[in-house]
C-alpha cells in the first residue's frame, strides 16, 4: 500500500502528462479518473481539454477498469475516426488493452497508455472496503508494455493466492457440493448483466444472451437460466480473461462472477502456457490450434 | 426395478464418426441402444451451448465424435473443437458434473467397432452413476418451459 504522498505526486504527474497530450494534440481524449459526487469514491472521466486535465485524480479507489470503455463511445468515435485516445492504466488494466488489441479491437498505436504503478486499490464489498485478492497476488504492480510509466519503480512480489485458494476449495469439494455451492451461489443472479457490461472484454454488439432464434440461454432469472448464462460466459472468457474482477465488482448480488473465468483461464495456461493480455502479438487462445495440443482427455 | 439406461447425446461428424457408427450398422455389430445420434459437419460445429442444451433437456452425458487430428474434412476444424472441449470439461467439472458424462472420441469412418465399444463404455460409465439430476433439479425453477417442436407431417 502506497503512503498517500507517493499517490498525490504520481497524481500531479499524471495531470501534467495528460496536459500535454492534449495540448501537443498527441490525442483527443485522456480516459482516466476523476471526484465522484460521493465522498472518496471516484468515476471514469473523459478528458477532453487540457484545461480539464486538472480533475484527473489517482489514489487507490481508482480500482475501475477503464479499458471497458475503449470499445464504447465516446472513444469509439474518435477511434474510428482516426483519432487517439489517452488511458490511464493500472498494470492490470493494461492487460486487458493488451488482450483487445491481440483480439483486433483496437489498434496498439492508436492507444496511448499512461501506466500507473499500483500497490493495489481498495473496493468496496459487502459493506466492507476490502483489498481485492488480485491485487494480493497480482504480478504487475509495475505495467508492462505501457506508453509511459508513471510513478516509483513498485518492489512488491506476488504474495498469497486469495482467489486460487477460493477456487481451490471449490476444487476439493465432491461433486455433489460443488453443484450445491455453484447453484446455490448462482440462484442468487437476477440477470442484470452487469458483470457482462463491466467486462473490459465483453465488447459484442450483439450477445448471444439476447439471441432468440434459437434461444440458447433462458431469459428468466431462474436457476437453470443463471447457470446457462454463467456456463456460456465462463466459456467465452476462458483463456481470455486477465482476472480483473470487474465483473465480481459490479454484481449487485454478490456472485463471485470472476472465479469461473478465471479457474479456466489458470487451466488453460496449465495446459497451453498461454497467458492472455501479456504480449500484443500473440494471438489469441481459441485462434491457433496446434496439432500437438495436449488430448488425454480424449479417447 | 428395471435397469436405469441413460440417455446420451453424441455429436457425430458426418465425415468420420457418423461413417463410422453407420459402419458398425452396416457389420451388424451390437451395442446398447441408449445413444441418440445428432449428425453434425464437423466436430468444431458443436458449440459449447449444445452440450449444456443437451444436459437441460434431460441427456445423462454427452459423447462426441470428431476425426482424427490431421483426417479433418474442414483442416482443423477438430483441432480448434479440441482446445475448446477442454475447457467445457474443466468448467463442467469445476460445477459438479461428473466428468464421465462429458467425453470425446476421434472415431474414423473405417472404426465401426471401436463406435460399438465406445458406446457399450460410455453408456456403462453413465449408468453407474444414474441419472443426472442437477439439470432436472433445475428445471422447475423456470417458468415458461419451451414446447418440444413436433416434426411436421409432410
Amino acid at each position: 500500500v502506497p503512503s498517500d504522498a507517493q499517490a498525490v505526486d504520481s497524481q500531479a504527474v499524471l495531470r501534467q502528462k495528460a496536459k500535454d497530450l492534449l495540448a501537443a494534440a498527441e490525442v483527443k481524449l485522456v480516459l482516466g479518473y476523476g471526484e465522484s459526487y460521493l465522498g472518496g469514491a471516484v468515476r471514469p472521466l473523459f478528458v477532453e481539454s487540457a484545461d480539464a486535465a486538472e480533475r484527473l485524480v489517482w489514489n487507490q479507489a481508482c480500482a475501475q477498469n477503464l479499458a471497458t470503455y475503449l470499445t464504447r463511445e465516446p472513444c469509439l468515435g474518435v477511434l474510428r475516426s482516426g483519432g487517439r485516445v489517452a488511458i490511464v492504466a493500472k498494470g492490470c488494466d493494461v492487460r486487458s488493452i493488451m488482450g483487445l488489441v491481440q483480439e483486433k479491437q483496437i489498434k496498439r498505436e492508436a492507444v496511448h497508455i499512461i501506466g500507473m504503478v499500483c500497490e493495489g486499490v481498495k473496493v468496496a464489498e459487502r459493506g466492507e472496503v476490502v483489498v481485492p485478492s488480485k491485487c494480493a497476488e497480482c504480478d504487475v504492480h509495475n505495467p508492462v508494455g505501457a506508453d509511459e510509466v508513471v510513478g516509483a519503480k513498485s518492489a512488491t512480489k506476488p504474495g498469497a493466492e486469495d482467489r486460487k485458494s477460493e477456487a481451490r476449495r471449490i476444487g476439493e469439494m465432491t461433486e455433489a457440493e460443488r453443484w450445491q455451492y455453484w447453484t446455490g451461489v448462482l440462484s442468487r443472479c437476477i440477470k442484470c448483466y452487469a458483470c457482462r457490461q463491466a467486462c473490459p472484454l465483453c465488447y459484442c454488439k450483439e450477445c448471444i444472451t439476447e439471441k432468440s432464434r434459437p434461444q440458447w440461454i433462458d431469459r428468466s432469472s431462474g436457476t437453470r437460466g443463471n447457470l446457462a448464462y454463467h456456463f456460456i460466459r465462463a466459456i467465452h472468457l476462458a483463456g481470455r480473461c486477465v482476472g480483473c474482477e470487474e465483473c465480481r465488482r459490479a454484481c449487485p448480488m454478490g456472485i463471485p462472477v470472476d472465479i469461473l473465468s478465471r479457474y479456466l483461464t489458470k487451466k488453460v495456461e496449465e495446459a497451453y502456457g498461454y497467458k492472455p493480455g501479456m504480449d500484443p502479438k500473440a494471438e489469441p487462445f481459441f485462434v491457433v490450434s496446434k496439432p500437438d495440443d495436449p488430448e488425454d482427455f480424449i479417447r | 426395478m428395471p435397469e436405469f439406461r441413460p440417455r446420451i447425446v453424441a455429436f457425430l461428424c458426418n465425415w468420420c464418426s457418423y461413417a463410422g457408427a453407420d459402419l458398425a450398422g452396416t457389420t451388424r455389430l451390437k451395442h446398447r441402444a441408449d445413444v441418440r445420434v445428432i449428425r453434425v459437419p464437423c466436430s468444431g460445429r458443436v458449440d459449447p451451448s449444445f452440450i449444456l442444451k443437451a444436459f437441460e433437456r434431460g441427456a445423462d452425458g454427452v459423447l462426441i465424435g470428431g476425426c482424427h487430428p490431421g483426417d479433418c474434412h474442414y483442416v482443423k476444424g477438430n483441432l480448434n473443437a479440441r482446445r475448446r472441449f477442454l475447457v467445457v470439461r474443466d468448467l463442467l467439472g469445476f460445477l459438479g458434473v461428473e466428468p464421465e458424462r462429458f467425453q470425446v472420441a476421434w472415431c474414423s469412418a473405417a472404426e465401426g467397432a471401436k463406435w460399438a465399444g465406445l458406446v457399450n463404455d460410455v453408456c456403462e460409465q453413465v449408468a453407474k452413476l444414474g441419472p443426472l439430476q442437477g439439470f432436472k433439479a433445475l428445471a422447475g425453477a423456470t417458468a415458461g418451459e419451451e414446447k418440444e417442436i413436433e416434426p411436421s407431417a409432410e
